[in-house]
Order: C-alpha cells, then structure tokens, then sequence
C-alpha cells in the first residue's frame, strides 16, 4: 500500500508536509497560494519565523514575448517523489524526489524557479537571509543564506543560474532558475544543503532519479516492517498514513543526532522529543529490537554527571526535561512482544543508565522526604505544560510522575537481573514496590477517584485534570478497587469521556482552555494512549475499547492534527468564558490549525493495536 | 568607580548589580540585581523554559517603615556597592566562591521584583521557606539570611509562567541580609560562611592580583573591565599565559573570517610572550591557527593564480551583495603567511 497525496485530496500537503526519512529538506503546500514550498528543519524552527523557505514555482514562456511567466499547477505524491503538473493543455511539469544524501533532485521539462520567501517577514524582507551567491565553477553555484545553511545548486541536465538583488547590504529577492535544454527540453538539477560551517565536497556520482525514487519506495516498505500489519480494516488507509509521517520524520544520525530519532514535526517544533522517542517505540510491536533501540536512544545524551536525559533534542543541540516514560514504553513492549530481545549484554550496557536516570529524579528532584517522592519545579516535567494539577504552583509532587518512577525502578530491577545483578535488582524492585505504596496511600483520593498532586509534597492540589487519572497506566499493580474506580471516571460521559476520546480536563472544570491551550481540555494523542494502555493492561479492555475506538475514528476522519477541542463553545460554569465560542487562529503553514504531529501518529498506531 | 557605566561583578562569578538605563521597556531604569550577559545562542526552547536571564534581573526598591517607596543613591568602588538613603544602608558584595551578590544592611524593607508582566514562557518561580527561586532560561536563589520574606508564587497555567517575581523582605531587628546565587539546576544552594566585609576584601585583593598580570600602563576602570568581563585584546596582559588564552579566545573565534588576530598574534610572538606560555597551550594555538590555515588553502585559493580570495562579504566584514565572483585580496595573503609563520616557529619550540 502506498499513501497518495494531492490538491484537496484527504492527504494534501497543507495539513502535514512531505518528507523523507534521513532528508532535512521538506515540500509543503503554501497555506494561502496555490504553491509548493521548500524548507529544512535543522534551523527553521517555524516558532522562529520561517525565514528559511522557499516557493517552487513552474513557469512556461509566455507567447510573443518568450518571457517565462510563472503558471499554476497541482500536484500529486506518493513517498518516492513530488510531482507537479501545469493545469490545462499545456504540459509543464516537474518532479523532486528528496533523498538521504544531503540534496533532493529537481526534473522535469519546463523552467523551475526556486525563490526564497520568508513566511513571517515582511516583503521588503522576505529575503533577508541570503549573504550572497559564490560561483566558482561554471554552471553551479552556491547560495550562502548565513546561520540557516548553504545549499549547492548543479545541473545534471539543462542549466541552473539565479538571481539576486542586494540593496545597502540587504538581499531583496534571490531566486535559482532551472532551465530544460533547448533541444530535448530537459531538466535534473541537484541541490545540496549543508551547514554553514561546513563545505560542499562535491557530488561526483548522481543517481538514475527514478532510481532514487524506487529507493524511497523501499526504504519507506522495509520502515513499515516495524509494525504489525494487522489493523482493523477501517484504519487501514490511516495507519498507512500514520506509518509515513512517522518514516518521513526520522532523522538519521547527524548534527546532534548521533542514532536514528523521530521529531515532532518537520516544521513546528522541530525536535525529537525525549519522551516521544519511548511512546514511537510502543507502536513498533513488530521490531522489538528496533522498539527497544528507540527506547534507548536518549540514553545516548544521558548526562554522565546528573542522569538526566535532555527534554529535546534540536539538530543543533538538547536541553530540558521531560517526564521518565522509557520504563512505561519497555514495560509496554515485553508485554506485548516478550522479552527475548533483552539480551544479556544489552541488559548489562542499559540497567546502569536507567539507574542513573531514575536516580536523578529522585536525588537531584527529591521532595527531601527521605524517600523516593520528587518535586516538579515546573510543568514540563510531567510533560503537561498548562495542566490545571499545577494551579497551586511549585513544587509540586505529582503522581502522574510518580507512577513513570515505579514502572521505570521497575524496568531497571529487570534489565539489572538479566545481567546478572541481582543486589541492584533487588534494590530497584523494592523502592518501586515502596513508591507504589505511597502513591496509593498518599496521593489517592477514594471520595472523587483521582490521583491528587500535591504542593509540598503534603497540599492537595484540587483539578479535574486528566492527569489525575493517568497513574491507571499502572495497570494491575493498583489495588482493584481503585483501577474500578479510574475506570468508572474515565468512562463517564461528559467528564473526560467525550466523543473523540479523552478531553484532558474535564468539560465540567470551570479552568476549560481549548484554543490555546495543549493540556487544559483538548483531546490530545498521548494521553489517550497512556490511559488507554493503562486501562487495557489493568484488565479493563472494553473500556479501553471504547475510548480508542472513539479516539481512532476522529483521528480518521479529521487527520493526524496535535489536538482536537471536544466541544465548540465553553460551558456555562466556565470561570471566565462561560457561552463563549472557542475560536481558533489560522497559522500559514501546514497545520489545520493546530499541525499534523508524529505524536499522534504513533499513538493512534499503539491504540489501532489494541483494538 | 561609576557604577552606572560598569556594573559591580568579578572575575570568577557571573552576579553583579548594575543600572538599567530604561532602554529595554522590560527594564525601566534603576538598579538591578543581575546576571552577566550570556554568549552564545539559545537553542529556540524559550517559549518553554523561559529566556535566560541576563544583565539586570530584578530591580530594587527600598522602603519606609510606613511602606513608601525611598529614593537612594549608590556609590561604588571595585569591591563592593554602598546604597545610602534617608531609612538607612545597604551593602552589596559579591560572594564569588559561592556565585552569590550579598546585600546587607539596616533599611527597614527592600523588594527585588521583576516589573514586566509574565510573558508566555516566563519560567517558574519557587517560595522557599528561606526565600524563593526563580527558573527561567537558567536558575537563580534568593537566599533572606536575615529579615522576614513573602513571595508570590502563583502559576499562570494559561501563559505557562509563574506570576512576575516579587520578593519583599522586611527587617528583623533592624537588619536585612540575603543573597542572590545563580546556580546550576540542580547544584545544592551553597553555605553563606563570610561576612559581607570579607566578601568586599577579598574582591579587591582578586582584582590587586590580577592586576599585576596585566601590561603597564593601564587605567584602573579598563583593568576593571578586564577583569570583571575579559577582554579581546591579548596585548593587555603582561602575563604570558592569560595573553595566548585571549590570543587563542580570539582566534577560535574567527573561523571563516578575515584572520585580523593574526597582527596581533606575530606581535605577540614577537614579544616573546608566546614562547613564554607552556606547551600545552601553544600546540592549542598551533591546532586552531592550522585549521583554520588549511581552511583557506583548500577552500579559499585560487591555484591559477596563487591568490586567496574571499567568497562572502561576510568573511572580510563587508556588505553582502549580488556580486558572487571571488575577492582577492592581497592583505590577506600577508595575515595568512604572518600566521603561518608563527606556527612554524611555535612548533618548532614545542617539539
């Protein structure tokens, strides 16, 4: 199966942009003109402004004049390549096909124009970036565009000039021209990009494009090889879909990438974010190896002094913290695909770094308790940025956190006795065992059946977050009575059960945020897959069922958006909103509003394999 | 010293407390606590972690014991900073072994607050029993050693920031003490061990000292500056070693560029001051003059005409424009051959 894109089809360019796993270049649909685009994702991070973009346009010689003027197109796609074709009787086309080499190919049979267009700037500079064009050889050249990179044009077949207007050291416009030859009306032309430090060492040996593109189709074939194939029929053209948006957005190891790394998005935030790596690694069921590989993956920047390992990952460096989901994920992937993959040697390199790791959350972010309960300085902890659990402020012991811990000593008890340490294993086994116990008896509340944060370790913290009931994820670790109890919430209409899955605060919360806000309402891919993973595993599959399937059939029908708001206008009890519409912007770039994300695209592919 | 032109800091600590002129509207102007400029670029997670903080951080405010604000005026010398108002004194020093600003003093309250409204992404502010804590971009303790402290640390989920940092601290018995550190993220607060006085004594005993590396003559406020926020300039020090440091800060930063340290590395040479420097340190040197010479040679010349050439405008400090042929420039070949030479010789001392 192949996913197909186009000009208002179900998959077009302006909802996600088009990839290629290992390429840092990306084509996306202009959000307002009727264009392709072109931009790459190491320093164009589109929360900086989008200034490193570029229309592609297809020109034609206009009659009389013989002046190229530019004319409309569609397009159509599939993972090989993009191709583009002049609308009516005229045959212009072109095509490019992204590569993991460092450059993507241009062909086709009419003038292209490459023209750099910032998407936030102002006209008079939309250019800005470019400092300047060197052509050392005939018939190439390279365009320098400062801290965003160079890129090296070379023509294969036809010619490639450009042009550039400087005013008082400021570029005004730059733009390559791809020209066909005159006699066969040909066009291929390279065009590297590389970093603006580095140098281009030249590109002796190009490829048969079409051998490029069958070489897309297959790399895309054996990725999709990590997953199981089985899918329920009517998610099957989804999950092929989820499976490319996640191959697309793989990066290969380069920059700060040292092993293979799966971002966010290509043109929002653009990084691999620690804990998505782990829920990327739950879809791949089929690949135990590589599920575990992904698992590991962070580990590779695991600070050797505290533990930790950075929140994100950029391709120029990490920072951050996000919350310790690698045990939930291994936890997740034995479960399902057992645990042969953990060999010994794997084991012994692996328990020391999930040690350190739980250590430094429980050491170096202690609630100075004594014991192995942490404070969270700040909501990106957890990962819930604006979740109303945090409303009494810092610091603040969550048991959403808590609940990674236990799974995560519990993880490295394992990983420690398969290598043959079982002083190490022992140890880990019962602090889990110890933390589970406190959560249970210090931050569950029989009376609302929830998971209470506390500030201080000791003030209950009152929210209808949905992460107060995220410690399901537990699964039969808690006591029966309270996995009911979780279970019975969570299926409840109109409190976090609406109809396109889990809302992540309940819509009778008077706190409601659901334009701008990621975690204070709207229904989003994480959270449904930890709960609903959590429900499966506590032996409550029906109710798992049931809100996947609603979570799976949304994502179907609207795409693989970050996240949705349940309802269109606030409710009455609303605390300062109350009646009102939920109105939201329209960003001009791939996005529908809120952008397509990997993150739901892995959790719809773990969810579709419980169903 | 004029205060209001330098900032009072040290050496070996990133604290200092310095006047903001009002030019940035997120500083109205007044007297800060602060934090030395940062270098270098951030990686883009401000929306997230909240910018890092940098030159002035919070402003200070002095109060009457009926809670009226009190103007002051503020002295200094290279050592420490003397607040002097109608309700009393403060004096700051900074406390470089621990990364802390000391205030002390007899006003009856102060407030070091932030004025601008939280922004998206302001980082998260922490009330501690003994003060507070504010994480943005970088982490800074407020530490009240002697006094009665409240703090508002109210979360703005919507805005993902914590409420601007408000710290008001009474006197107890007359007395005001705390201190500022900037830490790493999860360093453990440091003692306070010194008197404020001995933190002042031994800054100026810092800065006597690290004058006497330094070249003759030199105005005092310039041998400050040095030593307080470093230098370009190599020829500034008499000392061997803190010369090539800069000379070598210099040159790793000119990759790709006009190599305009090269004068002042042949001088440097020249001097005798390279030859000076131990080994380690030269073949320091020699490793980055020598790539950034083999850069130039593969990247940067024409072997046709045994010319170097610039391909950007960037690269010599000019203008960009739409002229894309190469530019040969016959100075540069001098600064690459005068480079050349001084690693020539380096290495002939080192092997």
């Amino acid at each position: 199966m192949s996913v197909k894109f186009g000009n208002g089809q179900k998959f077009d360019l302006i909802q996600a942009p088009y990839g290629r796993h290992g390429s840092y270049f990306y084509i996306y649909e202009d959000y307002n003109l009727p264009i392709l685009r072109l931009s790459g994702f190491k320093t164009d991070n589109a929360m900086q402004g989008g200034m490193f973009n570029f229309d592609i346009k297809l020109l034609q010689r206009a009659p009389y004049t013989q002046l190229p003027r530019e004319v409309r197109y569609r397009y159509t796609a599939d993972e090989g390549s993009v191709r583009f074709q002049q609308y009516g009787e005229a045959a212009g086309w072109g095509e490019i096909v992204l590569t993991d080499k460092g450059h993507l190919r241009i062909r086709g049979n009419a003038p292209i124009e490459v023209s750099l267009r910032a998407r936030n700037a102002a006209p008079e500079a939309a250019a800005a970036i470019c400092e300047g064009v060197f052509a050392r050889d005939a018939g190439k050249f390279e365009a320098n565009f400062g801290r965003f990179g160079k890129m090296f044009f070379e023509a294969i077949r036809g010619s490639v000039t450009w042009e550039s207007v400087f005013d008082n050291g400021v570029c005004k416009s730059f733009k390559a021209i791809l020209n066909p030859t005159d006699d066969t009306r040909e066009l291929d032309v390279g065009i590297h990009e590389y970093d603006a430090d580095t140098e281009f060492e030249g590109y002796p040996n190009y490829e048969d494009f079409d051998a490029l593109i069958a070489a897309n189709k297959a790399d895309f074939e054996n990725f999709k090889k990590n997953y199981p194939t089985a899918v329920p029929s009517e998610y099957a053209e989804t999950a092929e879909y989820a499976k490319w948006l996640i191959w697309s957005h793989r990066v290969k190891p380069g920059g700060y990438y040292v092993t293979p790394m799966i971002l966010m998005h290509l043109q929002w935030l653009t990084a691999a974010a620690s804990w998505q790596q782990s829920y990327n690694a739950m879809a791949q069921q089929a690949n135990p190896q590589e599920a575990w590989r992904q698992i590991c993956s962070l580990f590779e920047h695991q600070d050797p002094a505290t533990g930790q390992l950075p929140g994100m990952l950029f391709y120029s460096g990490g920072a951050g913290i996000q919350a310790p989901f690698q045990g939930f994920a291994l936890d997740w992937i034995i479960k399902r695909c057992g645990d042969d993959f953990l060999t010994a040697e794997e084991c012994t390199r692996m328990y020391p770094k999930f040690a350190k790791w739980v250590n430094f959350w429980t050491e170096l972010k202690t609630a100075g308790r004594g014991d192995d309960v942490i404070y969270a300085k700040s909501p990106h902890d957890s990962g819930w940025d604006d979740a109303s659990i945090f409303a009494d402020g810092f610091p603040a012991s969550n048991p959403d956190i808590l609940a990674f811990l236990v799974v995560l000593m519990e993880m490295t008890a394992l990983l420690a006795r398969k290598a043959g340490n079982s002083a190490v294993a022992d140890e880990f086994d019962k602090r889990s065992k110890r933390l589970l116990q406190t959560i249970t008896d210090e931050f569950w509340d029989d009376e609302s059946g929830q998971f209470v944060t506390k500030k201080f370790a000791s003030q209950p913290v009152k929210s209808l977050s949905l992460a107060t009931l995220q410690p399901i994820m537990l699964g039969k670790r808690l006591p029966q009575s309270i996995i009911d109890k979780v279970a019975a919430n969570l299926t409840k209409e109109g409190e976090w059960l609406t109809p396109i899955g889990l809302a992540s605060e309940s819509l009778k919360s008077p706190k409601l945020g659901l334009a701008h806000q990621f975690t204070l309402g709207r229904v989003i891919a994480p959270q449904n897959m930890i709960l609903t993973v959590g429900l499966f595993t506590a032996g409550k599959e029906a109710e798992a069922r049931l809100i996947a399937e609603r979570y799976l059939n949304n994502i179907r029908d609207k795409g693989m958006i970050l996240g949705f708001s349940p309802i269109d206008k606030y409710p009455d009890n609303h605390e300062s909103q109350a009646g009102e519409w939920i109105d939201l912007d329209l960003p001009p770039i791939a996005s529908d509003p809120w952008p397509w994300s990997t993150w739901t695209a892995n959790c719809f592919l773990t969810m579709a394999s419980l169903m | 010293m004029n205060i209001s032109k330098l900032p009072l800091a040290h050496g070996k600590a990133s604290v200092i407390f310095c006047r903001e002129n009002g030019a940035n509207s997120q500083k109205p102007q007044g007297w800060y606590v602060g934090i030395k400029p940062a270098r270098g670029a951030g990686l883009g997670f401000e929306h997230m972690l909240g910018a890092a903080q940098s030159g002035g951080v919070l402003q200070l405010q002095i109060f009457d014991t009926s809670g009226a604000e009190t103007a002051y005026d503020v002295t200094a010398d290279y050592s420490s900073a003397t607040i002097t108002s109608p309700v009393g004194e403060l004096k700051i020093a900074i406390d470089a072994p621990v990364n802390a600003l000391r205030i002390e003093g007899n006003v009856p309250s102060l407030r070091l607050f932030k004025q601008a409204a939280a922004g998206m992404g302001s980082g998260s502010t922490l009330n501690l029993p003994d003060g507070a804590e504010l994480n943005s971009g970088g982490r800074i303790v407020l530490k009240v050693l002697t006094g009665k402290h409240t703090f508002d640390d109210t979360w703005l989920i919507k805005q993902w920031s914590s409420v601007p940092a408000d710290l008001r601290v009474t006197a107890r018995n007359g007395k005001i003490s705390l201190a500022m550190f900037s830490l790493g993220d999860y360093a453990a607060v440091p003692e306070i061990t010194r008197s404020i006085a001995d933190c002042a004594a031994d800054s100026q005993a810092d800065f006597t000292a690290f004058k006497g590396k330094l070249s003759e003559p030199i105005d005092e406020t310039e041998a400050y500056s040095v030593w307080a926020f470093g230098t370009d300039d190599p020829f500034v020090f008499a000392d061997a070693e803190l010369a090539l440091e800069t000379a070598l800060a210099h040159a790793k930063s000119s990759a790709r560029k006009r190599p305009a340290y090269a004068a002042a590395v042949s001088a440097l040479y020249v001097s005798g001051k390279l030859s000076a420097a131990g080994a380690d340190k030269k073949r320091e040197l020699i490793s980055v003059i020598r790539n950034q010479l083999n850069w130039w040679n593969t990247y940067r010349f024409d072997a046709a005409s045994r010319r170097y050439f610039y391909a950007y405008a960037g690269e010599y400090g000019g203008a960009p424009s739409g002229d894309s042929s190469p530019k040969y420039d016959t100075e540069l070949h001098s600064l690459i051959s005068a480079l050349d030479s001084v690693c020539a010789n380096l290495e002939t001392e080192v092997r």
